[in-house]
């Protein structure tokens, strides 16, 4: 794991982070919503960041395509970005989860009260 | 055994073998031009070296080991034909990831330092380009690879590359391809010719006629 990596992963596959701290986003949301007591919806929010890591995969691969070259002369292959952008993802998610859980009860609120805005 | 080794290089593209046994090697010191016709294998060949395309066998040794991929040994570098640094970098980002060592060097360049905070959008083709080919001449890395450093550059800045090319071989070996063969011939201390699926070591320009790669040669 290398910050230095990470620079330049974020500079040129910025849509793609953007893209999976929005998907880490959402299933944090489940989370708040009772996720952990309720198997279903916590099976439904993993469902959800999987999907979300095999789609952003594909897409990396697209970007890599047009930047291989980029990385190579600095000695890094595609599988090597791969396995730091997950666990950089991982990281974020965890980050995203601990302080949900901390401001659980403030986000519950905020959240149910915004879905019964939304709903009337 | 210091310095950049090739052999047994065997490539096919669906049935057409492309290089048989072919051999190279480039020291630090010296400019290896590898020239030959369309088709015979002369970017596949540096494709192998730097790692982007699998031979079906070669044995790579860099500077006493061996690798499966020139690029693993961080001590390659490799300018392709087509542009490769990402459009959003510019040119100051791209000097720090690549030039630690010889930043100085690109810093005392006119057109570099008058580009410094331009990216790599703002700039027109052939600019990329010869930016592209400092970026790689002045790179860490020991050994270079340029595939076609030449083409979309004027006269002048192909003169320009050509007087960096030997101001930074005291301290690099440099593996070039190009068909502007006048301009190869200038700047290598020794030709490789690919013809054949083989590699002729050519002595002067008649090798080059005598090989088929220059026009006037009568049986």
């Amino acid at each position: 794991m290398s910050i230095a990596l990470l620079k330049k992963s974020i500079t040129i596959y910025k849509p793609i982070f953007l893209w999976n701290i929005l998907v880490s986003l959402l299933t944090v949301v489940f989370f708040i919503l009772n996720g952990f007591s309720q198997s279903g919806i916590y099976s439904f929010a993993i469902f959800i960041k999987l999907i979300g890591w095999s789609f952003s995969a594909g897409i990396y691969f697209m970007f890599y395509q047009s930047t291989a070259y980029f990385f190579k002369n600095q000695g890094i292959g595609f599988k090597k970005i791969m396995a730091n952008m997950v666990l950089y993802d991982l990281i974020i998610l965890i980050g995203i989860l601990m302080i949900s859980t901390i401001c659980r009860d403030f986000l519950s609120t905020v959240l149910i009260n915004l879905l019964q805005i939304e709903k009337y | 055994m210091q310095g950049l080794f090739i052999d047994s290089v065997n490539q096919s593209f669906a049935d057409r073998e492309v290089l048989s046994s072919v051999y190279l090697n480039c020291n630090v010191g010296e400019v290896v031009g590898l020239l030959g016709r369309n088709g015979s294998g002369k970017s596949t060949l540096l494709k192998i070296i730097f790692g982007s395309i699998k031979a079906k066998f070669k044995y790579l040794n860099i500077n006493n080991k061996v690798y499966s991929k020139g690029y693993l040994s961080k001590n390659l570098s490799y300018l392709p034909q087509d542009k490769f640094i990402p459009d959003q970098i510019n040119v100051l980002q791209a000097i720090n990831i690549f030039c630690k060592k010889h930043a100085t060097e690109l810093h005392r360049i006119e057109f570099v330092a008058k580009h410094l905070k331009s990216k790599f959008y703002d700039l027109s083709g052939s600019e990329c380009r010869f930016l592209e080919c400092l970026l790689m001449i002045y790179s860490d890395a020991d050994y270079v690879l340029l595939d076609e450093p030449f083409s979309q550059l004027s006269p002048l800045l192909v003169d320009e590359i050509k007087r960096h090319v030997n101001l930074a071989k005291v301290y690099k070996g440099f593996i070039i391809t190009d068909h502007y063969y006048k301009s190869i011939l200038a700047v290598s201390d020794r030709i490789v010719l690919l013809h054949n699926k083989c590699n002729y070591t050519i002595n002067n320009e008649d090798d080059l006629v005598t090989y088929g790669y220059l026009p006037g040669f009568t049986a």
